[in-house]
């Protein structure tokens, strides 16, 4: 029975082309999970179900297979009228191919680093690169400061100006071995493995749960996981 | 506190709302209280207590669970809190709720917020219900 749906499944997709019938939606499964699977910590079962919770988030504005920034927006913040100094750089970090717009495969791959399991090395080269505003290969104190002010704003809290400088100075003290005003990566990567609360937004819990989440149907899976 | 810790409690970097629902903003709140650490973590359990909450303390955290008996078990309110400490003089206060009703949560917040962030007045003593504190530190 499964099998006999598997295989109409594939007449429609070549039928329907056929009869003109051009499907102006993303494909209902992946052709090749395991591909996906095997360039990230994903199962196969996962990785479908990463697709549905992608073909979810990439219809919500235009439907063409691809989450474009506000797409990208709306999933995170439920808005798309929010302005951020971090939603366009880890959009950016996803956007590994410089389109504007993320393909699925962008989409596992940075997810990937996100997941609980994923090594702590990708984490940290990641938080690296997103914390680097300007993309200079070190964190300036400036960026550090922007970035505190921004997160300080977005909850209303209030610091003074004096208490924030003494938190990047103390931060810099610490981190900044080599003096010279700037945390490159392998200070970072110091600072971080010394203090891994600093990589607590790099995990995400849910992902170890996504295939309760994101049940993509038995018919379409085409592996049983071991 | 380290930057990086409070830049990581960033909301926009929170990529869990991707799988949630409701915007971080809603599930999750921050406030900053000069009372000291011990007090605040006191005066968080006096209250939900009293408000019917159990509590869980786990290391810097605050585990706090409200059993509806009317309702089922995903029904639940779960709200974990942590306080961190910015200087001697001022804490940070983060809420965050797992599971459970918003409006519920939202309360909740309401309380333990007005309870806990209080406005600096120009003496260096402040007193709440009893409790006096000292700064020790040059706060601004």
């Amino acid at each position: 029975m499964v099998q006999c749906l598997e295989e109409i499944g594939h007449v429609l997709d070549h039928l329907l082309p056929c009869l003109g019938i051009k499907s102006f939606m993303q494909p209902r499964r992946l052709r090749n999970p395991e591909k996906v699977a095997n360039e990230t910590v994903f199962s196969v079962s996962e990785v479908e179900a990463l697709y549905e919770l992608f073909k979810r988030i990439s219809s919500t504005v235009i439907d063409d297979g691809l989450i474009n920034k506000e797409e990208f927006q709306l999933a995170l913040f439920k808005t798309n009228k929010k302005e951020s100094l971090f939603a366009d750089r880890v959009f950016d970090l996803f956007d590994t191919k410089h389109k504007n717009a993320l393909g699925f495969e962008e989409f596992a791959r940075a997810l990937s680093v996100f997941h609980p399991n994923a090594p702590i090395d990708e984490k940290i080269d990641f938080s690296f690169e997103l914390y680097d505003l300007k993309q200079q290969g070190f964190i300036e104190r400036q960026e550090v400061k922007s970035m505190v002010v921004a997160t300080l704003a977005e909850s209303g809290m209030n610091l003074s100006d004096d208490v924030i400088e003494n938190i990047i100075d103390k931060t810099f003290e610490e981190a900044d071995t080599k003096h010279d005003g700037k945390i490159d990566k392998e200070e970072w990567k110091t600072l971080a493995l010394r203090h891994p609360q600093l990589l607590k937004n790099m995990s995400l819990p849910y992902l170890r749960d996504i295939t309760t989440s994101f049940p993509s149907f038995v018919f379409y899976s085409q592996v049983e996981d071991a | 506190m380290n930057a990086f810790q409070l830049i990581a409690m960033s909301r926009s970097l929170d990529l869990s709302g991707l799988f949630e629902e409701e915007d971080a903003a809603e599930r999750k709140t921050r406030f900053t209280s000069v009372y000291p650490a011990k007090d605040i973590v006191h005066k968080i359990e006096e209250t939900v207590r009293a408000m019917g909450f159990q509590v869980q303390r786990k290391n810097s955290r605050l585990n706090l669970l409200h059993i509806d008996p009317k309702s089922k078990g995903d029904r639940h309110l779960s709200v974990a809190a942590e306080v961190f400490e910015v200087n001697p003089c001022l804490h940070v206060v983060e809420l965050r709720k797992s599971a459970g009703d918003i409006a519920q949560y939202r309360q909740l917040c309401i309380k333990l917020s007005s309870d806990l962030s209080l406005q600096k007045d120009d003496n260096m003593w402040r007193e709440k219900g009893g409790i006096t504190l000292p700064c020790p530190c040059p706060c601004p």
